[in-house]
């Protein structure tokens, strides 16, 4: 009896941690979990949702065929989700990364610098970006009605950089998500504030006294960068690369998943529009690992 | 200048570090007047079309400040998003949840920083893995789930049949209440990293004095962490305030709209739903209803902007 009653500390620590996380296990299972297995037995049938309820026929794998074969609107939307991505990651890294030591110096004006860099990360998303995703057209298209001749005059539009990018590299379809990333330097640079944050509190991270012992080792900055920052850095890096590519493949101006719930809600193939998100899951999957492994294999962790 | 005291050597040296430096400072500001100058001027760019009048929008000669400043696109767009309706509903579905939010993610990550079991490390791998799964794919399962509404056949039991939970908020604010919701993994994330970096002593302290982990929590881990319950109270505001998608789905009902879901469905509403349209007449009313939307949130950044960028240096999102 006496044994049980008296719990040694590691017990007791272990009841009052699992006290704490265990709701959200229970959340877990009913709110994702169920749904989560569920959705994968939806995506292997056909489902009606009817008002008694739902209504399954098993039907293998005809969903993952259709939406591979098939459907040419979704493999449109997801080749170009993906390279979108794939362009974007770099950019946004560099970008934020070169933001980040920058406003971690000290100059004046830099909280009001800061919050303005912070900006997006708090009036940026969901509808608000899909009213933006549209402004550059839309204000070259305001451009073109109101000064016609105007703007056909080099002088009144500049060079068209984009344009002059396709003659040189001669169109070749590896170049062209470069140059099409030069179009969507907004996107980037809106799309950057989260990123920014995080390589800020990694680079306030690193012991300040690494780098007085460089300088006075007679290191410039641009060799304290590659010996210090980058590589203690570099376990952010990866932080940020994932968070990356989770976020543009769930954001909601995507594509891919406004096609999911168009055919989910619109054209009610319930069945259908789970085979295609969960096609969407496993590149995301994949791309992620790939990334994951590339970048652990180069991570240097201080501490080990 | 000061010339005497140096050898000229050591002067050039001197003067060539002014240099540089001064060099470097233009160049910053340079450079980070035309980085705000690119981030303000979406923003700017709306306000201004907004403000104009359909004579200046067809005049070239007006670029950016309006010669008739017009409030008429306000107005449109003010009616068009039934503001004061959906203002209301917006706040419910956005507060709500960020205070749910922050309770239930804190002390998850107080329980996954503070405290060791065997499966710690598997609940926390499962929880950033909720982050990678983009919410469609269970979408549909979850739809069915609020139609008939019921855990383990317990509101059977209670009324008789499940509940529809459908065309209700619950579907937004019941998973917060459990930890879970939107993008939640990085809420419990940013908490389990902010508590582990508070010292142990503290703790100790706390437990000697014969508080119980529940104490030790309310009286040494959330008076200390200010910074992080502001970063996950304002992100998850926001993200909730923007977010558009997770209502379009549970909420069919006009008068239960918030105001992002009108925001995106505004031009279909001025234009009452026809394809052909004029952009002209269409955009300055969806630019006044974006600035009218996110309005609320930047009166809010703008009053905890300071604390909010100081603290999420302290809340060591990266560990």
């Amino acid at each position: 009896m006496r044994k049980k009653r008296f719990k040694s500390l590691s017990q007791r620590q272990a009841l009052t941690g699992r006290l704490f996380v265990y709701p959200w296990l229970i959340g877990f299972l009913i709110f994702f979990a169920t749904p989560f297995i569920q959705s994968l037995v939806f995506a292997f049938s056909e489902l009606d949702l009817t008002p008694f309820g739902l209504k399954l026929t098993f039907i293998g794998f005809k969903n993952f065929i259709k939406a591979l074969q098939e459907d040419p609107t979704f493999i449109q939307y997801l080749t170009l989700e993906v390279s979108n991505t794939i362009v974007n990651i770099p950019l946004i890294l560099m970008f934020s990364l070169f933001i980040a030591i920058l406003l971690n110096q000290k100059f004046k004006g830099r909280a009001l610098v800061r919050a303005i860099f912070f900006l997006p990360v708090v009036v940026m998303s969901g509808a608000l970006l899909y009213v933006l995703e549209s402004y550059t057209m839309e204000q070259f298209y305001i451009g073109a009605q109101t000064g016609m001749a105007m703007s056909n005059s080099p002088f009144v539009r500049g060079i068209d950089f984009r344009m002059l990018l396709i003659q040189i590299t001669g169109n070749i379809p590896f170049v062209r998500p470069l140059i099409d990333a030069i179009n969507r330097i907004y996107e980037i640079i809106w799309k950057s504030g989260v990123q920014i944050l995080i390589f800020l509190a990694g680079l306030q991270s690193i012991p300040h006294s690494l780098y007085e012992v460089a300088s006075v080792e007679g290191a410039t900055p641009w060799e304290s960068f590659w010996k210090i920052t980058f590589p203690l850095l570099s376990p952010i890096i990866l932080v940020n690369v994932v968070y990356t590519v989770i976020d543009s493949f769930t954001d909601y101006s995507n594509d891919v998943l406004r096609y999911i719930l168009e055919v989910a809600f619109r054209r009610l193939q319930h069945g259908y529009s789970s085979a295609i998100a969960w096609i969407y899951f496993l590149i995301l999957g994949i791309i992620l690992v790939l990334l994951v492994i590339f970048i652990s294999k180069r991570v240097f962790y201080m501490s080990e | 200048m000061k010339l005497s005291g140096y050898k000229r050597e050591e002067f050039l040296f001197i003067v060539k570090h002014k240099f540089l430096r001064f060099i470097g400072i233009f160049l910053r500001i340079l450079l980070f007047l035309g980085l705000i100058y690119i981030l303000l001027r979406p923003v700017m760019f709306m306000l201004s079309t907004a403000l104009k009048s359909r004579e200046d929008l067809m005049d070239p000669t007006v670029v950016w400040i309006p010669k008739n400043i017009t409030f008429n696109n306000f107005i449109l767009a003010f009616r068009s998003l039934s503001f004061l309706n959906s203002f209301k509903n917006s706040v419910i579905t956005s507060i709500l949840p960020a205070i749910f939010h922050v309770i239930s993610c804190s002390m998850i990550g107080y329980g996954l920083a503070r405290f060791k079991f065997k499966e710690r490390e598997i609940i926390f791998a499962l929880i950033v893995f909720t982050l990678m799964v983009p919410p469609q794919v269970v979408l549909i399962p979850l739809y069915a789930f609020y139609q008939n509404f019921d855990i383990l056949g317990l509101v059977k039991l209670i009324r008789g049949s499940p509940l529809n939970l459908l065309n209700t908020y619950y579907p937004i604010i019941l998973p917060t209440i459990l930890g879970g919701g939107l993008r939640s993994g990085l809420f419990i994330y940013i908490f389990r990293q902010f508590f582990r970096g508070i010292s142990r002593e503290l703790e100790e302290a706390a437990y000697i004095d014969g508080c119980s982990p529940f104490q030790t929590y309310f009286r040494i881990f959330i008076p200390n962490s200010i910074p992080a319950i502001t970063t996950v109270f304002l992100f998850s505001l926001v993200w909730h305030w923007n977010d558009a998608f997770g209502p379009s789905v549970y909420i069919g009902d006009f008068n239960k709209y918030t105001l992002s879901m009108n925001l995106a469905n505004l031009k279909a509403i001025i234009t009452g739903g026809t394809q052909i349209w004029d952009p002209l007449l269409i955009l300055p009313p969806q630019y006044a209803g974006a600035i009218l939307v996110i309005l609320p949130m930047l009166i809010l950044y703008i009053f905890t902007q300071k604390f909010f960028v100081e603290s999420v240096e302290r809340t060591g999102i990266v560990g």
